[in-house]
């Protein structure tokens, strides 16, 4: 029996389907979109795209949603190849960054499109809509119009409208874009918490680093069509493969360096090199405004930049500020309030001690 | 000037324009409930006798119920040729679509003196004058790109992703069409349909070159005038002007409403 007609359950079960892109080519006219995008996302994973505009990332997503038909490759869900099938018979649901809810429908009839298409009696649909509404807590809003919705509403029934039908793939084009920041945090919560229940699989587009951090299992980082680094959100913070996933994911100090004779020297400093790096290396340190510490005086034997501190903002729980090193520039630091201890000073002196095992170190 | 001169003049401006605009009318309404044999101005004496004519009268009703058989079956027609069309142009990305468009509203800027001309000669050669098909395909043509433009106006405003909504849960192109576009459409539809009747209602260039001996109204309004000229022109006349008011009262309303909605739906509750 094909899973969408099967009786009603409740949203428990992982279904999640595993999603296999290989060597995916997109093209239009001679100019790449997507090249050579292959990626295996295992079932009930929730993995992110994350890139700038033109990185590719939606042309990969719609591409498995069979809004546009690749150049080259293969799309697998569940093992079988899904390239030549309709949008329709894909059987994924989808929530778009517009909400996309049909206006001449309430919203009951909107959740319950999905079911109606799949044949499903008007009574079961709509109990099956009902609770789904229930599940994003919009239970009772059923006989509105989508237009007496705020924007969070709207996107709530846009996503019940996608799960109604219990997917195994769930794809989630920037849904959160058109929200402001308080209703986007609240929000990135509930899509993990509806996701857990249903354990689908879901790939979630998004240009904005810090939302990817927060809910992804994995992330895809994405520029000019190809894909830069994939990990999870921790091992892409940490360990950048590269310059750009080092800027585009967090804030991110670059030092040039080079490695001779067992020795790493940058902005004047000699320091005793770390282990993993080979004799001869010569890069770029990629350090994060946490990595650096102020400190008065000693610095028990870690490096040192030192400099005059420029500008300061005050984020509650800590402090930014940015540094005028007299080596390495413009030095950025997020530094934790302590009690009982002076915040930074603008135009004070400072000395930044750090560690050379929390950086990481980029080719070129 | 202060402000609240400035509106009473520009108040003024508008009602001598909304006049001048209506001026014909001021002079049929009360000529059509002249009781007089005579079309002369002012009446004396009130009656509805022209009004009980042109409803009694065969070749006046005849003429009526001809225009709006005729109305209908072109509305109809448009409304399919129109609506497939303006899909194929806004959403299918044909091949020149720009010229296309252009193309296919070329009635609405083409004198209809020459489109008249042109279809005449035409069905004169394939033997096709005097016939109920030859009026509805002639008045289909200067109706379509009513249907076009509205149409096609408003598919570009309807966000495309509603329409990608429907296919990625579940609904073929078909039923994506039937469920989600067409009921967003409805307003520019009905709208079109408007345009599109009265485009054929009101037609005489056309009709007088291509009908043959079938006698629309406009056509029987132009022979009476030739012939002897009762007040019944004058009711006729004020049918039709009654007809055309409801009618594209409607389509603005429709129009607006569908737009209205639109607005509503782009701005966040």
């Amino acid at each position: 029996m094909h899973p969408a007609f099967a009786p009603a359950r409740t949203f428990s079960e992982t279904i999640g389907a595993p999603i296999s892109f290989q060597a995916i080519g997109k093209r239009y006219g001679g100019v790449p979109a997507l090249h050579e995008f292959s990626l295996d996302i295992a079932a009930g994973e929730f993995v992110t795209f994350l890139g700038p505009s033109g990185s590719g990332k939606t042309t990969a997503l719609n591409i498995l949603a069979g809004f546009i038909e690749p150049s080259a490759g293969d799309v697998l869900i569940d093992g079988v190849s899904i390239t030549r099938l309709p949008t329709e018979k894909r059987n994924v649901g989808m929530v778009f960054q517009s909400y996309s809810l049909f206006p001449h429908m309430d919203v009951r009839d909107n959740v319950a499109f999905p079911l109606r298409m799949r044949g499903v009696p008007k009574a079961e649909r709509h109990a099956r809509a009902e609770q789904a509404l229930a599940m994003v807590r919009l239970a009772g809003y059923g006989d509105r119009k989508p237009q007496e919705l705020s924007g969070g509403q709207r996107q709530r029934v846009a996503c019940a409208r996608a799960v109604v039908f219990e997917p195994r793939v769930l794809l989630m084009d920037e849904p959160l874009g058109a929200l402001d920041l308080k209703l986007r945090e609240a929000m990135q919560d509930e899509i993990r918490e509806v996701q857990r229940r249903i354990g689908c699989t879901v790939i979630y587009v998004t240009h904005d680093q810090g939302e990817a951090l927060t809910m992804s299992d994995r992330i895809v980082v994405m520029n000019e069509g190809r894909i830069e680094q994939i990990g999870t959100p921790a091992a892409i913070y940490d360990n950048p493969s590269n310059a750009f996933v080092a800027q585009f994911v967090g804030e991110t100090n670059f030092l040039t360096a080079a490695l001779a004779r067992g020795r790493l020297t940058f902005a004047g400093v000699d320091a005793p090199a770390p282990a993993r790096l080979p004799e001869g290396w010569r890069g770029r340190m990629a350090l994060r405004p946490e990595h650096f510490t102020r400190v008065v005086a000693e610095t028990g034997g870690a490096p040192t930049l030192s400099g005059r501190i420029d500008d300061i903002a005050f984020h509650g729980g800590s402090y930014r500020y940015v540094v005028e090193t007299e080596k390495a520039g413009r030095v950025i630091v997020q530094e934790q309030r302590r009690h009982g201890s002076d915040g930074p000073v603008v135009g004070a002196p400072v000395t930044l001690k750090f560690s050379l095992e929390r950086a990481a170190f980029l080719e070129g | 000037m202060s402000p609240r001169l400035v509106r009473i003049g520009l108040g003024l401006w508008f009602c001598a324009i909304v006049l001048f605009l209506l001026f014909p009318l001021v002079f049929l309404i009360p000529l059509s409930f002249n009781e007089s044999e005579i079309l002369s101005f002012p009446p004396t004496t009130w009656s509805l006798r022209w009004y009980r004519v042109l409803f009694l009268d065969t070749s006046w009703s005849n003429a009526l119920w001809l225009s709006v058989k005729i109305g209908v079956l072109v509305t109809i027609l448009s409304l399919f040729i129109g609506t497939a069309s303006a899909l194929a142009i806004v959403r299918h990305r044909l091949p020149g679509a720009g010229l296309l468009y252009g193309l296919s509203i070329a009635p609405l800027i083409v004198p209809s003196i020459v489109i008249a001309l042109g279809m005449f000669m035409l069905f004169a050669r394939l033997q096709w004058l005097e016939s109920l098909t030859t009026l509805v395909f002639a008045h289909t043509v200067v109706a379509v790109p009513y249907v076009i433009v509205v149409v096609s106006a408003a598919l570009r405003n309807l966000d495309e992703t509603i329409e990608r909504a429907a296919r990625v849960l579940g609904a073929d192109p078909w039923r994506t069409f039937l469920l989600v576009t067409l009921p967003a459409l409805r307003p520019a539809i009905l709208a079109g349909a408007m345009f599109a009747f009265f485009a054929s209602f009101d037609d005489l260039v056309i009709t007088l070159f291509v009908s043959g001996a079938m006698e629309t109204l406009p056509l029987r309004i132009w022979n009476d005038l030739n012939l002897r000229l009762d007040p019944t022109v004058a009711a006729a006349s004020c049918v039709m002007v009654a007809m055309s008011m409801i009618g594209l009262g409607i389509a603005e309303f429709a129009r607006s409403a569908g737009l209205r909605r639109l607005r509503m739906e782009n701005t966040d509750g």
